[in-house]
């Protein structure tokens, strides 16, 4: 240790002098007498200091550091390891040892640049910033344990609160005298020669004990590679008996002897079970249909209710309806009336005939005949060109699956008070949420069409629907309602369930309430297309003069 | 030198803003302090002799270092016997191993911030606290490591998360996992953070070796020094690197969390599954990280006499920075309940709806009233002024950070798209022990770091007196 021996021993050894220490008082000091002194000719000048002293690399006239170039190519380093490390390992593959497995994942390409985004941008950052550390320690010529200056008693103060020029003795003009009047004539506070010293060798014994100590580190290593490159027939030793067999059953599984009768593993939903929100109390409301008498699980409240001829339960679930909605006797949709009204049902929806349609009874019968289903079938008329990327709506009314038959409620539900003020609040919850598609007063000519127009994506846009559209208008109330709950029907599917249309569902976002105010106000502008002047009175036809 | 009074940093200012006292801005190191008054405060702390550690010291040692202990012991026990003595459970297969990961990783934020994009903003008053910080989020890092490594079960195969070759399976890591991202920006976080830290320290480490007089001392402190003498070439290569270092470590910091978030966003479970996730978790980790800052630099400063090198203007900017990000992931969560409503997506509102109201409701309004209530106090001066109460308000900011984890991903898991594959999670003793024992690594290494190494960056100090003060002769000359 080299402490042992900071006092040289003048009688074995004669300190050789290496260069000249001038001390300095402060951080301005120190650069003007920098500038000085390389003025005088100085060139091997070299200056110390506590902190990064501003303006000193100018007075020294220093060279810049080329290390942000070496790290900007660390660092393309980088990227281009971990791009090749990610395409080797993952999507190339060849019959030798270590090769790399093309890993085919749900159909995904085996290589795609998203995905190896984040890997390569970190290994980027630990390239490079491993460069600009190995970096300066390496252009510092660090470590360097053993330094003259760290002997002189003086130069202690360099990383505390003293500055100092050096000039070292391979300098040309190199003369202890001279340098040391100089600095003195340049306001140094303290001069004096530094010189060269003996270090102490190391240790014998570090050599070798070094290099048993790096061959025993290897066992290890050397031992795992062994035994992942041999073959045993023996088991492999189970210490952890527990992780590998465990008395348990797996879901979805049989059991031989099982506690059960059926010999699942798992139990089934208790029969009857309707999640929470799911229920159907009053299917003329909540679906604007009445399903078919077949139970589903959407209607098998409903069913129950039926069974027991009891009123509904007083609280709804989930969805917000208004409070009146427990009124509509249950029983009430599975009663009568003709469907005949599809096409005179247009004329009678405006808000003024809202107190007639309130008498009738809310909804088609469950038992309506076949035949008249074609005249709500919804096929090429209603669906959009585009709605469909399989089934172009083209296709006809003679391929297309049948629509099946579904009661769609033709009037408005009895819970639903249809007055000028729900055709306000219809007007203004179309204006939320429909308008900016269809347009405010329902061409399908909305801002997002103007602006897909705007920006020529006609190839892949599929216009909104007019709500004028001759098959809209014939839409029953009950299927507008159905459109704004679950979207459009785009098809249907051979067992008569709808295939949905480019439109999402809104019933998420909208209550049951605010969708019939939303069917009132499409049904009055689709009214106000296809009056007659006959239909008006005396004065409304004054107003239009 | 010393006796000049730095009044300004960073330049001249306008003489209108002179007049009004309120436009002085205040000291970043308080008036009087030299050079060597600087070295002389920071290195006592290191240089107190082995019989004078104060009690304080060995007292929250002593209990950081038996819970550090503890930690090992139940790391142990679950080696030995298993996952199963935690709480984990189908489905809630992540619970608290990965709510403590990223957790403390959050915590690391702070560090990496306060070093490298300060710097890059060059604002100067970063240079008390960042080594402080960098330490924090070193030891940070190495809680945050160990859970996923405990967490893979069977621990022997940890190395299978590395891309190693293997003979026999022509097998490697899938690389569009954002778990295997995880590997890779954690592993470069805590690598490059620990350079960055390490390389930060060299010059106060040569201040140490030369005023060591003890021969293990001079050993340690020689050998970690690397034999820097401050010449001005060192210099010059040190500062490119370092700013290198911190140009590399602004996006490394900002990567991280967004990689951290991905491994809940790129599944697709609700309430995981959303691109707010990224910016939402890197503020979050931010803002715990500055807690956490807060946390350990209040009593810090005043057992260490540091109040004239960290000044009341450090700490308010902190709780300022604490408000912004605090008022962003209060953003963050309102804006989660906004997404869930506008998607229209069922089991969305409904996980949201059960983060709420559903199990876990008291983790979620512990979450929010911590995260998003409580910095809302920094808006009065008197919070940002007094260090105990920003104290007890960094405390809840910690509280409700761990909370905030635990609501992600303990509610979303619970609740399945599979309703017979519900569950409840409850924690095991196992579960607690771990959590505690994670903080009492965290502190052993802290007052470790306290004890023997620089805990303030005082070349950097320096560096910045030096500033000031030669800005003040400019003033005079143009006034």
């Amino acid at each position: 240790m080299s402490h042992h021996d900071t006092k040289p021993e003048p009688a074995k050894y004669e300190p050789k002098v290496i260069g000249v220490l001038g001390e300095f008082a402060g951080p301005e000091q120190l650069v003007a007498g920098a500038r000085a002194i390389r003025e005088k000719g100085y060139r091997k000048v070299e200056a110390y200091s506590p902190f990064p002293v501003h303006g000193i690399d100018d007075a020294l006239a220093a060279p810049k550091p080329i290390l942000p170039w070496v790290v900007l190519g660390a660092g393309l380093t980088g990227c281009a390891v971990a791009l090749l490390m990610q395409w080797y390992m993952n999507a190339f593959e060849a019959p030798f040892p270590l090769s790399g497995y093309d890993y085919g994942i749900s159909g995904k390409p085996s290589w795609s640049l998203p995905a190896n985004i984040p890997v390569t941008f970190e290994l980027i950052v630990l390239f490079s910033a491993f460069t600009a550390f190995l970096g300066m320690i390496a252009f510092n010529k660090l470590p360097k344990f053993s330094n003259p200056l760290f002997r002189n008693e003086r130069f202690t103060r360099a990383t505390n609160d003293k500055f100092f020029l050096l000039i070292e003795e391979d300098d040309p003009q190199f003369a202890t005298e001279s340098i040391t009047s100089a600095f003195e004539a340049i306001g140094a506070v303290h001069v004096e020669a530094l010189y060269d010293q003996p270090t102490t060798p190391m240790p014998s014994w570090i050599v070798p004990v070094g290099a048993v100590l790096m061959v025993a580190g290897l066992i290890p290593l050397g031992l795992v590679a062994m035994n992942r490159n041999v073959h045993t027939s023996t088991p492999r030793l189970s210490i952890w008996w527990d992780m590998d067999y465990q008395p348990k059953y797996k879901a979805q599984t049989t059991i031989p002897d099982s506690l059960f009768k059926d010999g699942r593993s798992a139990r089934l939903p208790v029969e009857g079970t309707v999640a929470r929100g799911r229920g159907v109390i009053d299917p003329a409301l909540e679906l604007g249909y009445i399903p078919a008498s077949e139970p589903t699980f959407e209607t098998a409240l409903l069913l129950q209710e039926e069974g027991t001829g009891e009123q509904p339960p007083a609280e709804e679930p989930a969805e917000e309806t208004p409070a009146d909605a427990d009124e509509a006797p249950a029983e009430e949709p599975a009663e009568e009336e003709s469907a005949d009204q599809p096409a005179d049902e247009t004329t009678e929806a405006p808000a003024e005939k809202s107190t007639d349609m309130q008498e009738e009874p809310a909804a088609e019968p469950a038992a309506e005949p076949a035949d008249e289903a074609p005249a709500e079938e919804p096929t090429a008329e209603e669906s959009q060109p585009a709605t469909d990327e399989a089934a172009p709506a083209e296709g006809g009314e003679a391929e297309a699956p049948a629509a099946p038959h579904y009661n769609w409620v033709s009037e408005f539900p009895e819970a639903i008070t249809v007055d000028s003020d729900l055709m306000e609040r219809g007007e203004r919850q179309y204006n939320i949420y429909c308008a900016v598609c269809h347009g405010y007063a329902g061409d399908g000519d909305g801002l997002v069409h103007q602006r897909a127009i705007a920006r020529e994506q006609l190839a892949t846009w599929a216009p909104p629907t007019s709500i004028h559209n001759e098959a809209v208008v014939k839409y029953p109330v009950g299927q507008l309602f159905d459109t704004i709950s679950n979207g459009n029907i785009g098809d249907w599917t051979k067992d008569g369930t709808p295939m949905r249309g480019r439109m999402a569902g809104y019933k998420q976002q909208i209550s049951v309430k605010d969708r019939w105010a939303i069917v009132l106000y499409i049904k009055a502008l689709q009214k106000s297309r296809l009056v007659t002047p006959d239909e008006l009175s005396e004065q409304e036809l004054a107003s239009l003069k | 030198m010393a006796t000049a009074d730095y009044v300004v940093n960073g330049g001249p200012v306008p003489v209108a803003d002179q007049k009004d006292p309120r436009w002085v801005n205040p000291p970043l190191v308080e008036k009087g302090q030299t050079y060597e008054s600087v070295t002389e405060s920071i290195c006592a702390i290191n240089e107190q002799e082995v019989q004078k550690t104060p009690t304080a010291w060995l007292f929250s040692f002593f209990i950081s270092a038996s819970l550090a202990g503890m930690f090992s012991a139940l790391i142990a026990y679950l080696i030995f016997t298993g996952v199963g003595v935690w709480g984990n459970t189908s489905p809630i297969f992540w619970a608290f191993p990965i709510v403590n990961f990223v957790f403390w990783v959050g915590i690391g934020h702070a560090g990496t911030l306060i070093s490298a994009i300060l710097f890059i903003f060059r604002q100067n008053w970063r240079t008390s606290i960042n080594r402080f910080a960098e330490a924090m989020t070193i030891f940070a890092v190495v809680c945050a490591g160990t859970f996923p490594g405990i967490h893979i079960g069977r621990v022997w195969f940890a190395y299978f998360l590395f891309p190693l070759p293997t003979t026999h399976l022509y097998m490697w890591p899938n690389f569009r996992s954002p778990l295997l991202w995880d590997v890779f920006a954690v592993g470069t976080y805590a690598s490059v953070s620990l350079v960055f830290w390490y390389m930060g320290m060299i010059p106060d480490l040569a201040t140490l070796r030369d005023r060591a007089n003890g021969k293990i001392r001079q050993l340690a402190y020689g050998i970690a020094s690397l034999g820097w003498t401050g010449s001005a070439s060192q210099w010059r290569v040190y500062e490119k690197a370092y700013t290198l270092l911190s140009a590399l470590a602004a996006p490394l910091v900002l990567s991280v969390h967004t990689i951290v978030s991905f491994d809940f966003a790129v599944s697709q479970l609700p309430g995981w599954h959303t691109t707010i996730f990224p910016p939402y978790f890197v503020a979050g980790a931010v803002f715990s990280g500055f807690a956490m800052v807060i946390t350990l630099m209040v009593p810090c400063r005043k057992w260490y006499g540091l109040q004239h090198v960290v000044t009341d203007q450090h700490l308010e900017n902190i709780c300022k920075i604490l408000l912004a990000t605090g008022t962003m992931v209060g953003l963050g969560y309102t804006t989660e309940f906004f997404m869930a409503w506008y998607s229209g997506v069922a089991g969305e509102q409904d996980a949201f709806i059960n983060r709420m109201f559903g199990l876990q409701w008291p983790a979620y309004y512990t979450m929010f009233i911590c995260n998003v209530f409580m910095p809302q106090l920094f808006w009065f001066k008197k919070f940002r002024s007094t260090p105990i109460l920003m104290f007890i308000v960094s405390i809840f900011v910690n509280i409700g950070m761990w909370f905030e984890r635990y609501v992600i991903v303990v509610t979303t898991l619970e609740r399945t798209a599979l309703p017979s594959s519900w569950n409840a999670f409850s924690p095991t003793w196992v579960d607690y022990g771990m959590l505690i024992g994670s903080f009492g690594l965290f502190f052993t290494l802290f007052l470790l770091f306290l004890r023997f190494l620089p805990i303030v960056a005082m070349a950097e100090v320096k560096g910045v007196m030096a500033h000031e003060q030669a800005h003040h002769p400019d003033l005079a000359d143009h006034h």
